[in-house]
């Protein structure tokens, strides 16, 4: 059986993404790649592992100080390079585009994989190629060095797709398109050494997630088994093919800006209310990353030092969600201590002990790390501008298990109108529903004192452009693809 | 008014029978609003019905394998031979059409007269060893009234928050009474139906089930020292100890599988019937294992989860899982050379990830004392590892991973589960988008407009 102790040897066979979004890297380029000459491509792939892929690294001081470069593969590119897809998880063999997936997801109408640029059945992705620089310099230095490379290397740009940089928003502590700040919360994983690169914990209860949770091979989230470690292929040391690897999902999420803050602007004024108290309910943050609390109509002062703070809460106080409503966007992709327990047992204005530690067990078994990224340019007045280009998030997690966590949370939260005894709601930020199913009025609810406010007949903000399951293979499973 | 399980379980004729079947409910089930053969949305104590075929998997050498099924499921309102005479009486073409490929439709080698037809289909029923109900006594009637008192309302305060946030909250309470008064007809007569007292006690006592099952467990040895002294609980005791000693025993020679593989030719029909609605239907069809002791230990289990669900669980909460509307399950035995099998359906909220992972997540003791003692046919035993029916574990306590609890095995679990269910041809619902959760709070706002009690609370419900 697998090792189950994550040591730092293991850590350095996984690759370094799974630790750390690179914050400190803020130029990048997403590569979505075809295979041609599967020969070819495993030297390609063999000189990546040996001089250019960056796996995880527990010493701070041997960290590489100017990029890093990883590599995820689709079912159909680990097929194409000779690795059986039999033993991996079911969702992952089918693929985002198909139509099982689809059906789970809500991808139809605009959203649905035949309107796709990239990753649909008849555009397919075989490779997706991440590369992290610290500078423009050096960034652009990179990309040639491996556009060079792979276009030797029997490996194709795919047709209608040019590379993606993404654009640094980092002028004000990475905020994403909306205006609010992104990267916030990430959980908090047994065994990584510096857990707080990306974010930070959250005091009760159970506070760590498993490792299993992220990378395969060791113990999950359900009284320590292990999630099941794909491959027919043996590595050296008898690990399975999938041993070190995980899951990575990307989605190409567009933004609307423009129509988001439209909405906010005559909605707000309408119903006589800040624009960006509106704006904050409908994520469940404010503009600056912290949480809306019960009464709060303004934004907390809080200073860089409190962003670990910003994510170290439960629902506990804001049980009827006066603060940060039901149907937000945060509370959504991760209820935390509320609504997921048997008991939801009140004493002294606050949900018991008890209550939240089984909501908290509950929810965290469908948690995801958070690696996208912001791609086009930033719009710093969305209502005044004339604004064109498309912007939006490069949507990438990371996750042991993508039906029981990634699409868990898409389908059971984001898209579900029946969020947490709601009637008739999806995300309002990022819902897809009502492209879904024609004819579906959008709504969200405030709970607010003495009656629930109410916003209707909204548009949704976002569209999905394209999008694919990838395996972030651990090294030594790469080493192995190379030959 | 109570709600019925009703399970009519006939054998299909033939290959050709079953070809035919098939070939004439799948267009229905794919288009149960619209079609032309039959509406179910006519009979009005319906809340969900399935019709199913069920083929027998090629069983091990040695056994026969059973005729396939048709199973027609329905959770109705009221008795079960005036919903059958109401189906046959709207529908008759339908309804012959459907059993005339069926054993035993015949009367005397000539077409049934439809009471003939009833009668066969009642004495074809097989109810449920076990039936669970999201929210007893909630009538079709009374579930489609509550859900218009809420839009009514809803739509009231929407067009009329500004004004009435102004109010003090009995003021607002007051309005929207008024209101309703005025727009809901048989507003004043249609009150909310009292919890009857037993039903409220034992609501009162469901957090600490545990103890009563104690409790009743000690008056039970109280009882026999009563009647029968020492000798008497000895005797209890030491069939307990055998009872328990032979289960472990079975326990470990079961094997589980190993393979984790959702490798059911079914699977691809499965997706394409699952999640074209916010609620979904599960059918599972898996062996008992072998044996009398098997057979025994699940009646008593089901027998025990029946009385949980009619006692216990009366919220729109069996032991935490808070999406299910109706649940069942049928002990199917076989007949001659046949194995028994357990067959379960459910008609839930959400996705079949969440609703497998709510039963993992907050009811795996329950469910594993039922499921430990099946298996599916293609590998022996296969259902995760368990002791002792998985009831002594507790996550919280680690020394309880000496006896595990199958189910907490998740991804096995998951893939025994999926591997047993089986796609229905037609399936259908009366209230598509109402979750358990409305239902409930519906009723709760029904009660709250004829109650003065936790006014702050009623508003939140709004
Ligand atoms: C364009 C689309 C999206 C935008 C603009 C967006 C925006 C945000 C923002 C502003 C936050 C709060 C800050 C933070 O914790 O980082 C957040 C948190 C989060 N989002 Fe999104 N998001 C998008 C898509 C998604 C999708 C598709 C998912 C998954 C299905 C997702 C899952 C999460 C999760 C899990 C969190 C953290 C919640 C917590 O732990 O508090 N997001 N998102």
């Amino acid at each position: 059986m697998a090792n189950t102790a994550f040591t730092d040897d293991q850590m350095r066979d996984t690759q370094g993404l799974v630790f750390s979004g690179y914050g400190a890297f803020p130029y990048c380029s997403y590569y979505l790649l075809q295979i041609k000459d599967p020969n070819k491509a495993r030297s390609w792939i063999k000189r990546l592992v040996d001089e250019k892929i960056t796996p995880g690294e527990p010493d701070k001081a041997l960290r590489k100080q100017t990029g890093a470069l990883n590599i995820a593969l689709t079912a159909a590119g680990l097929s194409e390079l000779g690795v059986n897809t039999g033993s991996f998880e079911q969702a992952f063999q089918e693929g985002m585009q198909s139509r099982s997936r689809a059906t789970i997801l809500g991808d139809q109408g605009k959203n649905a994989s035949t309107a796709w640029l990239w990753g649909s059945d008849d555009k397919p992705v075989h490779i997706l190629l991440m590369l992290f620089s610290v500078d423009e310099k050096t960034h652009s230095k990179s990309q040639k060095e491996e556009e060079t490379a792979f276009k030797q290397g029997g490996v194709v740009l795919i047709k209608d797709l040019e590379r993606f940089d993404t654009t640094n928003l980092n002028e004000e502590k990475g905020r994403e398109h909306f205006g609010f700040a992104d990267g916030v919360s990430n959980p908090l994983v047994e065994g990584f050494s510096s857990p707080t690169e990306t974010g930070s914990g959250n005091e009760q209860a159970p506070r760590v997630i498993p490792t299993g949770e992220f990378i395969l091979g060791y113990p999950n989230g359900y009284d320590g088994k292990v999630t099941k470690v794909p491959g027919e292929e043996t590595l050296k040391d008898e690990e399975k093919f999938g041993f070190n690897g995980t899951y990575l999902v990307l989605r190409q999420l567009e933004q609307d800006v423009q129509t988001f803050w439209t909405f906010i602007r005559n909605e707000a004024k309408k119903q006589k209310i800040d624009q960006d108290y509106l704006a904050a309910k409908i994520v469940g943050r404010w503009k600056n990353g912290a949480v809306v609390k019960p009464d709060e109509t303004k934004p907390p002062q809080i200073t860089d030092a409190d962003m670990a703070l910003r994510n170290q809460f439960d629902f506990r106080d804001d049980y009827d969600g006066k603060g940060c409503p039901f149907g937000s966007h945060i509370r959504r992709t991760n209820p935390r201590g509320q609504g997921l327990g048997i008991e939801q047992k009140v004493e002294n204005g606050q949900l018991t002990q008890a209550s939240v530690e089984t909501s908290l067990k509950v929810a965290n078994r469908h948690r995801i790390l958070r690696r996208g990224r912001s791609y086009g340019a930033f719009i710093e007045n969305p209502l005044k501008e004339n604004i064109s280009g498309e912007r939006g998030l490069f949507f990438i997690c990371l996750n042991a298990n993508i039906e029981r966590q990634f699409e868990f949370i898409q389908h059971t939260w984001v898209n579900s109108l029946k969020f947490n005894g709601l009637y008739d709601e999806d995300d309002p930020l990022i819902g897809t529903y009502a492209s879904a199913n024609p004819g579906f009025k959008r709504s969200f609810t405030l709970p607010e004192d003495p009656l629930r406010r109410k916003v209707c007949d909204f548009q949704e903000f976002v569209k999905l452009r394209g999008g694919g399951y990838f395996f972030l293979p651990g090294i030594k499973a790469l080493r192995m693809i190379g030959g | 008014m109570e709600q019925k399980p009703i399970t009519i379980v006939a054998d299909v004729l033939d290959e050709k029978s079953l070809t035919e079947l098939t070939r004439y409910l799948t267009p229905i089930g794919k288009d149960i609003k619209n079609n032309k053969i039959i509406r179910f949305a006519t009979l009005k104590t319906l809340h969900y019905c399935c019709f199913i075929v069920i083929e027998d998997n090629p069983p091990p050498p040695g056994i026969s394998r059973a005729a396939p099924v048709l199973v027609f499921e329905a959770n109705i309102d009221g008795k079960v031979n005036e919903f059958l005479a109401e189906i046959v009486r709207q529908y008759p073409e339908f309804m012959h059409k459907v059993y005339s490929h069926c054993e035993g439709y015949l009367k005397e080698g000539k077409k049934p007269s439809n009471e003939e037809l009833q009668a066969f289909l009642l004495a074809n029923d097989r109810g449920a060893n076990a039936f669970y109900i999201g929210h007893p006594g909630q009538t079709l009637e009374i579930i489609g009234y509550q859900n218009t008192l809420r839009s009514t309302l809803e739509a009231y305060i929407d067009a009329n928050r500004p004004k009435l946030v102004k109010l003090a909250p009995d003021e607002i309470k007051k309005a929207i009474l008024e209101h309703l008064a005025k727009t809901v007809p048989g507003f004043a007569q249609n009150k909310p139906v009292k919890t009857p007292a037993l039903i409220k006690f034992a609501q009162m006592l469901s957090p600490y089930v545990n103890w009563v099952i104690l409790f009743l467990a000690l008056a039970v040895f109280v009882l026999v020292f009563m009647i029968a002294g020492e000798i008497g609980v000895f005797f209890i005791l030491g069939l307990i100890a055998v009872f328990t000693g032979y289960l472990l025993f079975r326990e470990i020679m079961d094997k589980q599988d190993e393979r984790l593989q959702w490798d059911s030719i079914y699977l691809k029909d499965l997706q394409d019937v699952e999640n074209r609605q916010a609620q979904n239907h599960l059918s599972s069809i898996i062996y008992v294992k072998p044996g009398k002791f098997r057979l025994l230990t699940l009646t008593a289990v089901l027998f025990f989860i029946n009385l949980v669900a009619k006692v216990f669980a009366t919220e729109g909460n069996l032991s935490g899982i808070v999406t299910i509307h109706f649940a069942r399950w049928i002990i199917l035995p076989g007949k001659a050379n046949e194995r028994t099998r357990l067959l379960f359906f459910s008609n839930y909220d959400g996705s079949w990830e969440n609703y497998l992972g709510e039963f993992i997540d907050h009811a795996s003791i329950g469910l594993t004392a039922v499921w430990s003692n099946t298996e599916s046919n293609a590998r022996p035993g296969g259902f995760p590892d368990t002791r002792l029916l998985g009831v002594v574990f507790d996550e919280n306590k680690k020394w309880t991973s000496l006896f595990p609890a199958g189910a907490r095995d998740e991804q096995r679990f998951k893939a025994f589960a999926r591997n047993s269910q089986r796609p229905e041809l037609i399936w259908y619902s009366a209230y598509p988008d109402l979750a358990v959760k409305n239902i409930g709070n519906n009723m709760k706002i029904h009660e709250g407009l004829f109650s003065d009690a936790d006014l702050s609370g009623w508003l939140k419900r709004l």
